[in-house]
């Protein structure tokens, strides 16, 4: 691994590696690793009986990724099963990889699995429209973040059954004094375009992702991986002209989490 | 062993608002489920399939007939991509050897799923059986999916690999055996959701997420804890041999012997009788009026012809991070005739979906139906940037009883028209399936009989391929003071389409009139290439394929689409159309409608230059909607036909 000292003392990884998991059903996983690698890291993926066969092999990665998916199908409540199946053989391993300077993401189905795992605060729960539901949606950076430096809108889709986050007041009060919520909806560019409501699920406060660890650990609906093209953006059709050569707005987070490691801040 | 990139799926349902009951037996004992119950039922099934199973679900359409409440038709598919070689072996040359393992892999067998094949091809009536639905559980079948596609191919694990589907292990391991010439089963090594199967039933049963494969002995050790570790089951039930037999054991006890000859050549050809049968409709009487504002808003209110947001949003067409053109575009959010996605990320290959059916035409002509429905998909395909020489198309025929001689010469005239058509366009079927005897046999709430067979069905699927997926056209109108063409050629064709048929049940009539649309391919061809030049040279700001309603339905949904109005004259259309009606709502084929930046239009021109065209008019700032023949013919406005469009999704949401 090529390092070098920053002037912060940090350590400097030119290509930091991402552990991206897998298995029972999680299915972003390709994705996920390769807007990691489209961003100049090094990704790997993971089946999550192969880190329980060596879970020490967690300590060679910078970066731990929970993609989404339907992990056990959701059958026994979203990202319940699969954090469980986590906890019961990695909480050591979890906890010793939280002290040290490392990120953590979870995306979707990944997000109510780590909110499962007991790293971020709240939980998720059914639609308020009932039912699963696919779009796009704006979001509003209000977090403070490795992951987040640098962006204040973003635009993204989401594609969730179990997606209205539910926090209590005391605990939102506290979360958003210390710029624990990463993002929450609000009528933007998509919304607008498509007359759709800002907040597509219900979620209390409009928040569409948390955070915790000083901003090192993230938890969002929206998938930025299924953004990191321009032309994925239902706006691309209109703005083909004006948005050759861009890249996704989504590759930013997985960009900032590479750089956090690569540049010299 | 491919990787599933998309999914697909169509609905042909009854209309969700027609509650007469029907009864399954003369007692009214057992009620059949109404079209809402039973749409509802099925969209839930595709979502929890295709959601859990992280396919995108890209493509899909509903399509409603009065005649598809007994039978409903539910089509699902998956498009799979496979490396043209792996280990240096051609990917889908596979063999079976003798000696090597018969194993399954995946789900349980359970009494789910007995007799499913056999029971989507008999009239349904009182007996039949309740198990022949399989129970779905994508996750067991994500599991396997993943093992296999993602290891076990790479590690050349396996000789042979075959889903289990209809007729389960029995048509799969005999299948196989094929490959090698026999194979000997042993039934009691079947892993069971429950004790207590009767053989035959392990032998035949369609529980799903579950796949056989052959083998080879040496290498099972590693196969059997690749799998153990990925959470998924695999039993060796037997052997592959090349004893010319196909002998299947139970409990030590030998219960069939057959030879592999017999097993696959012993059916004697059954003799069945067509006769075709005249048709001829009555011509509906057409009033001519002061505006067809009304009638251009009727049609587009119809659920053939309008959105269905309600059932693309509960779809998740982005995983895999893949989709450009998506089942809902533009500000309007309207619903695409083709999708175009990304199956291998970093490369700039697009792959294009569409799919086509035109069941009424089929009141009129089997022959112009089929032919109606291979053009549409093609153009479906054109219009968004497919390639014409890279086309691959599917059928799925549904019919009815085999046994009615004018039902059967049916099936006959699009069968041939099938290999006319796709012959004429060089676009191969590459697969297909059928499913006869959708027939209900049934009573009606008074107790009375009652026979409701679906009107024929054929679905033609195409998929092709784009060098460059960044140029691919959605079809709403982009910018205002664009150039409106409409390429292709109307005439007076609008026999058995949407327009004759909502005056028809206005009037409570059947006229449907004669004058189906007809495919003319090497006219239509001129313009397919055309417009792929078009495209190439990315010279369209949108492009729409003119299907369901006719060129009045494709301007309003590019229109309210783009959430723009337009001003057009469709005075001087090429082709024998005559009356407003005829120029409105025709249904006349290859014909798409496309959308110019002002500036390229002499170069647009050019390139149509043996293409019959009209210049319509252009796209507007305000949100007025208007279209003139020698007359005003139809006004009104963009918001207005959103309203319209998307009336039928938000009632059913």
């Amino acid at each position: 691994m090529k390092t070098k000292k920053s002037k912060n003392n940090r350590i400097r990884i030119l290509r930091p590696k991402v552990m991206v998991l897998a298995g029972y059903g999680l299915n972003c996983e390709e994705e996920t690793k390769y807007a990691f690698e489209l961003s100049g890291g090094i990704a790997d993926i993971v089946h999550i009986n192969d880190l329980i066969a060596a879970p020490k092999m967690l300590f060679d990665y910078q970066i731990l990724a929970f993609p989404g998916g339907f992990s056990y199908g959701d059958d026994t409540g979203s990202g319940k099963a699969y954090a469980n199946k986590f906890k019961n053989h990695l909480e050591r391993e979890l906890k010793e990889f939280l002290m040290g300077d490392t990120l953590i993401i979870g995306i979707c189905n990944g997000f109510q699995i780590i909110t499962n795992l007991g790293i971020l605060p709240g939980g998720l729960t059914y639609n308020s429209g009932g039912k699963y539901l696919d779009r796009w949606v704006d979001l509003k950076v209000t977090g403070n973040s490795p992951w987040l430096t640098g962006i204040k809108n973003i635009t993204l889709p989401i594609a969730h059954g179990e997606g209205c986050y539910m926090i209590p007041k005391r605990e939102y009060a506290k979360m958003k004094r210390k710029k624990e919520i990463a993002f929450t909806y609000e009528k933007g560019e998509i919304s607008k375009f498509q007359n759709l409501p800002a907040n597509p699920n219900g979620s209390s406060y409009d928040i569409a992702g948390v955070l915790t660890y000083n901003g090192r650990v993230l938890g969002l609906m929206p998938h930025p991986e299924r953004a990191m093209f321009a032309e994925q953006s239902p706006l691309w059709h209109k703005n083909k002209k004006k948005m050759k050569g861009a890249e996704g707005q989504g590759l930013l987070i997985f960009k900032n989490a590479i750089n956090y490691y690569k540049n010299d801040k | 062993g491919a990787k599933p990139v998309a999914n697909v799926y169509g609905f042909c349902l009854g209309e969700p608002d027609d509650t007469r009951p029907l009864y399954r037996d003369k007692n009214l004992t057992q009620k059949m489920f109404p079209p809402k119950r039973i749409m509802d039922g099925v969209i839930k099934g595709v979502n929890h399939g295709g959601n859990t199973s992280g396919i995108p679900t890209l493509s899909g359409f509903l399509k409603f007939d009065d005649r598809y409440r007994g039978k409903p038709l539910v089509f699902a598919g998956t498009v799979g991509i496979i490396p043209r070689k792996i280990n240096d072996k051609f990917s889908h040359e596979k063999s079976a050897q003798p000696g090597d393992y018969i194993v399954v892999v995946g789900g349980r067998v359970g009494r789910d799923g007995i007799h499913g094949a056999t029971f989507s091809s008999v009239a349904m009536d009182s007996g039949s059986p309740a198990t022949a639905v399989q129970i779905g559980d994508p996750i067991t079948q994500k599991k396997l999916s993943d093992a296999i596609i993602k290891e076990a191919r790479i590690m050349d694990l396996y000789n042979s690999i075959t889903d289990n589907g209809a007729g389960g292990i029995s048509c799969s391991v005999a299948e196989m055996a094929k490959e090698c010439g026999g194979a000997e089963v042993h039934l009691e090594r079947v892993p069971l959701k429950y004790p207590e199967l009767q053989p035959w039933e392990i032998w035949i049963s369609e529980s799903q997420e579950r796949m056989t494969l052959a083998v080879p002995k040496k290498k099972w050790d590693l196969f059997y804890h690749l799998m153990k570790n990925r959470g998924v089951e695999a039993c060796v039930i037997g052997e592959f041999t090349d004893s010319g037999k196909c002998v299947v054991n139970y409990a030590g006890k030998k219960i069939m012997d057959i030879d592999m000859e017999f097993l696959h050549n012993g059916l004697p050809k059954e003799k069945l009788k067509t006769k075709p049968k005249e048709k001829n409709h009555i011509e509906p009487e057409l009033k001519e009026k002061k505006n067809y504002t009304e009638d251009l808003e009727e049609l587009l209110a119809i659920n053939n012809v309008s959105g269905f947001s309600f059932v693309s949003e509960q779809y998740d067409h982005e995983v895999q991070a893949s989709s450009v053109l998506k089942p809902l575009s533009g500000e309007g959010r309207i619903n695409t005739d083709a999708q175009v996605f990304r199956p291998v990320l970093g490369s700039p290959k697009g792959a294009v979906l569409s799919s086509a059916l035109y069941p009424s035409y089929g009141d009129i002509s089997s022959h112009h139906m089929t032919a109606c429905a291979i053009d549409t998909a093609i153009r479906n395909i054109i219009s968004a940037g497919g390639t014409l020489s890279q086309i691959g198309i599917l059928d799925n025929f549904c019919w009815c009883s085999s046994y009615d001689p004018a039902r059967l010469a049916e099936l006959v005239e699009s069968v041939q028209a099938c290999h006319k058509y796709a012959v004429g366009y060089g676009t191969p079927f590459i697969s297909g399936k059928d499913s006869m005897f959708n027939d209900f046999k049934g009573y009606d709430e008074s107790g009375n009989p009652i026979h409701i067979a679906i009107p024929p069905t054929l679905l033609i699927s195409a998929i092709s391929v784009m060098s460059d997926l960044r140029k691919c056209v959605s079809p709403e109108f982009k910018n205002s003071g664009d150039k409106i063409f409409l390429l292709g050629e109307t005439h007076s064709e609008l026999g058995g389409g949407e327009y004759f048929k909502m005056l028809a049940r206005k009037e409570g009539n059947k006229n449907i009139g004669n004058n189906v649309p007809k495919v003319d391919v090497k006219k239509n061809t001129k313009t397919y290439l055309a417009v792929e030049k078009l495209i190439a040279s990315e010279l369209l700001e949108s492009s729409i394929s003119v299907n369901f309603g006719g060129l009045a339905m494709a301007l309003a949904k590019a229109s309210l689409g783009g959430n723009l109005g337009c001003k057009v004259s469709i005075s001087a259309l090429p082709g024998k159309a005559k009356t407003t009606i005829e120029k409105l709502f025709s249904e006349s084929q290859g014909r798409i409608l496309i959308s110019v930046n002002p500036s390229n239009a002499n170069k647009v021109i050019k390139i149509l230059s043996d293409v019959p065209f009209a210049l319509l008019g252009e796209v507007t700032k305000d949100n007025k909607f208007i279209i003139t023949d020698e007359k005003l013919a139809v006004n009104t406005n963009v918001p207005k036909l959103t309203k319209i469009y998307h009336d039928f999704s938000n009632r059913m949401r």
